[in-house]
């Protein structure tokens, strides 16, 4: 039996034709690795089929189309509640001047989370930021951050590419920075990760799937589904993302199978309002000091910048313990006597009704338009300041 | 470390490409120097202190085969060369088999009133020992039978037994390759330098893409509590485990030789499109021909061979395949496994014999292969479900399952047992098979590659490494001959 060894076949080959062939491929590693992240992982994303919310990874292709299609962006940043009480739509027909309102808030956010985003948002250049602010600003944020945290965090940076040296210790904790992918290619070897997953859907949806699995042209009917940046709805989308739909409207018709409006207000109202995520710490802690580190770098770059408390359902503001919040209470004092910032605390105000919310915290669509005439309001004479 | 990690590609393989270069730049003993210590500083990484043992084997080679050579008296040589086999079986049987024996022996003892049970060892098995043992025993069989002549220096001979490429998991070189290839002062070649990278990145692909993405299935089909009666299942299992085992082994060795190749050294092929064999006789010139080969020179022939009746030349091939079988690993699966490739070789010599299958060759010379192609690939995969599975509660029923014995089709049941992956694997799966058959057109295909312009090589290249950086699964899996 011979052993064959066909390399004794070759041809000849010059040392200046294996650089060549070396930077060829490497031209090709760069172009295979774009194409793919662009054509295979990106929409896989955005449609939600692959990660838990597909808004999360819009973040950074809305801060560039923002930059590229408005000269005069005003945009708001926060939690679900904020995504579910800001129509930039709405609030575009009721303001006088000319400006575009984006909503980029995003279900469960956090300071800490969203600071990430910072220098993407600089780079934007809006006229105005309008930062959610409420009890959740203040919660309590374990070291190392949680699992679900960790890989928003990480997925965040993988797709801004964020250089994680640029924030100090004192914001970002060293133990977390170690945790998170800090390297370009820890950052690809994440967005890697999806590869596999993203192909074996984009399989099922093209060829076995009757209908796409979370429908992104045309009808915006699922909160999971973000359309791509080049979908004509992408613009009406960033304005007024899809919303969630009226759960307590259902639980008074007695059409939930979950709750009755008893146990709604109830039992489940109590595990709600004592959640570590909806009631603030007590102390200066990781989302605060992420929360104040945003505001400093905004108003540093020159960016007017409006904190506004938004409002929860009564029902639950009856049902707070006393001093529950005051933590919350106190610290819109000392942020409304902070230079360059402006506060608008509509917690407390005795105009909303539990008809205008979803459930606990989201608004319904009265909501909407009364959070949308309030907002205005307030800020008019900032805009035509400008 | 090992080649699937990056510390090889980043440091390790460019600063020994490096030192032997330009601190060893056209000085043959300062390059062999520099390879030799590469070689252990790699083993230490990959095995620790079992480096010692791969020491031993050199030093007792290195002695038997000089003593051997020295010598004219018959007796003094037999000595040395029993020395030499006795030590190097020695190791092997303690480190790899000692603990399966006395595991075989405690299930025996169950069965037999009064018998003793014993303590097993724990010994781990050292990384490599199948193939640096069986490589230099045939260095000192060589020189005993008076084909080769022992190497002039230790340095070159202990770089011979360690060379990093070929040390963990072969391909199992000879001695007098070895001499040849380092011979002269090494240079690098820019062709068997875009060689070696070509095989390099083909090797990552093999491993990354299809054998780690092919084992995710695997390992979801052979466990307790499957539907290991549902033919689609088993029969996928069985494919999916033959595609992993020649992706992850082939890979391993395309990488080995491409890694020589860097130093412009080349070793033997050691696969040559096994799937296209059309007898057991034809895939066992295609699979693991350097151990093949070996089996054959060291154990086949010196049993008897084909050249003393049919009754020895039976008797040297269940042997040479049940000690080949045994050879893969201490478990009663490998001894069956060799026992099942004895008995398809027997049964190939048998039916190559009637007269029918004769008239059917010579009348049908385009269909026949065909149907040989069929029936021992059939079998082959067949083999595979016992060398994958130790478990007798598993394998049983998966090989009734595979020969149809209580037997279902289910294609929803077989769905929902895969994992979420499914389409994706099912593709790998037929890409692997069209790439399977397009290298044996081409008589290899990662050659063809090779000898491509650089804008041709450059896109395949490029495409290749980032597909097996994207594709590749989340974890991926340890080389399987690493365990032998």
């Amino acid at each position: 039996m011979t052993i064959r060894n066909k390399s004794e076949v070759l041809g000849k080959l010059e040392g200046s034709q294996l650089l060549l062939s070396c930077m060829i491929a490497f031209v090709t590693i760069l172009l295979t690795s774009h194409s793919i992240t662009t054509a295979i992982i990106k929409p896989r994303l955005y449609d939600g089929s692959i990660n838990e919310l597909g808004r999360y990874s819009m973040t950074f292709d809305a801060y560039e189309y923002i930059e590229i299609h408005s000269d005069s962006a005003i945009i708001s940043i926060g939690s679900s509640k904020m995504r579910e009480a800001f129509d930039g739509q709405l609030l575009g027909q009721l303001d006088d001047s000319d400006h575009d309102f984006y909503n980029l808030a995003i279900a469960g956010d956090r300071p800490y989370v969203r600071m990430l985003e910072v220098s993407a948002i600089l780079e934007l250049k809006p006229e105005m930021i309008i930062l959610e602010i409420g009890p959740t600003t203040f919660s309590s944020l374990a070291t190392p951050v949680p699992e679900s945290v960790h890989s928003r965090m990480a997925h965040l940076i993988s797709l801004g590419s964020v250089d994680l040296d640029r924030f100090p210790n004192s914001v970002l904790n060293s133990t977390d920075k170690e945790m998170l992918p800090n390297s370009r290619s820890e950052q690809l070897n994440l967005l890697a990760s999806y590869v596999p997953i993203a192909i074996e859907d984009t399989i099922e949806i093209e060829f076995f799937s009757e209908e796409q699995p979370y429908p992104c042209s045309g009808s915006l009917a699922n909160v999971r589904c973000v359309p791509l940046p080049n979908n004509s709805t992408y613009d009406e989308y960033l304005k007024y993302p899809t919303q969630f739909r009226n759960s307590l409207e259902a639980i008074k018709a007695g059409k939930s199978s979950r709750w009755t409006i008893e146990e709604f207000y109830g039992p489940a109202l109590d595990v709600y309002i004592n959640g570590s995520y909806h009631n603030p710490e007590g102390v200066y802690n990781k989302n605060q000091m992420a929360f104040e580190y945003m505001i400093k770098q905004f108003t540093g770059a020159g960016i007017e910048v409006v904190l506004v408390g938004l409002p929860y359902n009564p029902v639950l503001l009856n049902r707070l313990s006393i001093g529950q919040w005051d933590y919350y209470n106190t610290s819109i004092e000392i942020y409304t006597n902070m230079p360059d910032v402006v506060v608008y605390d509509m917690m407390w105000d005795n105009d909303w009704e539990d008809f205008h919310f979803n459930d606990y915290t989201h608004m319904s669509r009265e909501g909407e338009v009364l959070f949308a005439t309030k907002l205005i309001q307030q800020l008019s004479p900032l805009l035509e300041v400008e | 470390m090992d080649f699937i990690t990056s510390e090889y590609y980043i440091w390790f393989l460019p600063i020994v490409f490096l030192l032997t270069f330009t601190v060893g730049h056209k000085q043959k003993r300062r390059q062999i120097g520099i390879l030799m210590v590469s070689s252990y500083v790699f083993f230490w990484f990959a095995s620790g202190w079992h480096m010692l043992l791969l020491l031993t084997s050199t030093l007792v080679d290195w002695t038997a085969g000089k003593k051997i050579h020295e010598s004219d008296d018959k007796q003094i040589r037999k000595r040395w060369l029993m020395g030499s086999l006795t030590i190097n079986l020695g190791l092997l049987a303690v480190f790899k088999y000692l603990d399966f024996l006395i595991e075989s022996w405690n299930w025996t003892s169950l069965r037999i009133d009064g018998a003793p049970e014993l303590d097993t060892f724990g010994l781990l098995l050292p990384v490599g020992i199948s193939f640096y043992t069986f490589q230099t025993m045939s260095y000192t069989i060589d020189i005993y039978r008076g084909k080769n002549k022992p190497y002039d220096d230790f340095l070159s001979f202990s770089c011979y037994a360690a060379f990093f490429p070929q040390l963990v998991a072969g391909p199992i070189v000879r001695s007098e390759h070895f001499k040849k290839e380092i011979e002269n002062t090494l240079a690098p070649d820019p062709m068997r330098f875009r060689l070696g990278l070509t095989l390099i990145v083909y090797g990552l692909a093999k491993k990354l893409i299809i054998a780690d993405n092919v084992a995710i299935h695997v390992n979801e089909i052979f466990v307790d509590g499957a539907p290991l009666d549902n033919l689609g299942l088993v029969w996928w299992g069985a494919l999916a485990f033959g595609i992993q085992i020649y992706c992850d082994f082939s890979a391993y060795t395309d990488i080995a030789i491409g890694s020589a190749l860097l130093f412009g050294i080349r070793l033997p092929e050691n696969f040559d499109s096994p799937y296209t064999a059309t007898s057991p006789q034809d895939f066992w010139k295609r699979w693991h021909i350097s151990l093949s080969s070996w089996l054959r020179d060291y154990l086949y022939i010196p049993l008897g061979g084909s050249r003393n009746g049919p009754r020895v030349m039976l008797f040297a091939l269940m042997m040479t395949m049940l000690l080949g079988g045994l050879w893969h690993g201490a478990s009663w699966n490998f001894v069956l496994w060799g026992l099942l490739h004895g008995l398809l070789l027997i049964a190939h010599r048998v039916l190559k014999r009637v007269q029918l299958i004769q008239t059917m060759f010579e009348r049908l010379p385009k269909t026949a292969p065909v149907i040989g192609w069929i029936v021992t690939q059939y079998f082959i995969f067949m083999t595979w479900l016992v060398f994958r599975v130790e478990e007798t509660s598993i394998l049983i029923p998966s090989l009734k399952t595979y020969v149809g014995i209580n037997a279902h089709w289910d294609a929803l049941e077989m769905y929902d047992a895969l994992p979420d992956i499914k389409f994706f694997t099912f593709v790998i799966a037929i890409l692997f098979f069209i790439g399977h058959f397009i290298s044996w057109k081409l008589g290899g295909l990662k050659h063809w590659i090779a000898n491509q312009n650089p804008l041709v090589w450059g896109l395949l290249i490029g495409g290749m490494l980032s597909l097996a950086f994207l594709l590749r699964p989340a974890e991926t899996v340890d080389f399987i001959y690493f365990r032998f």
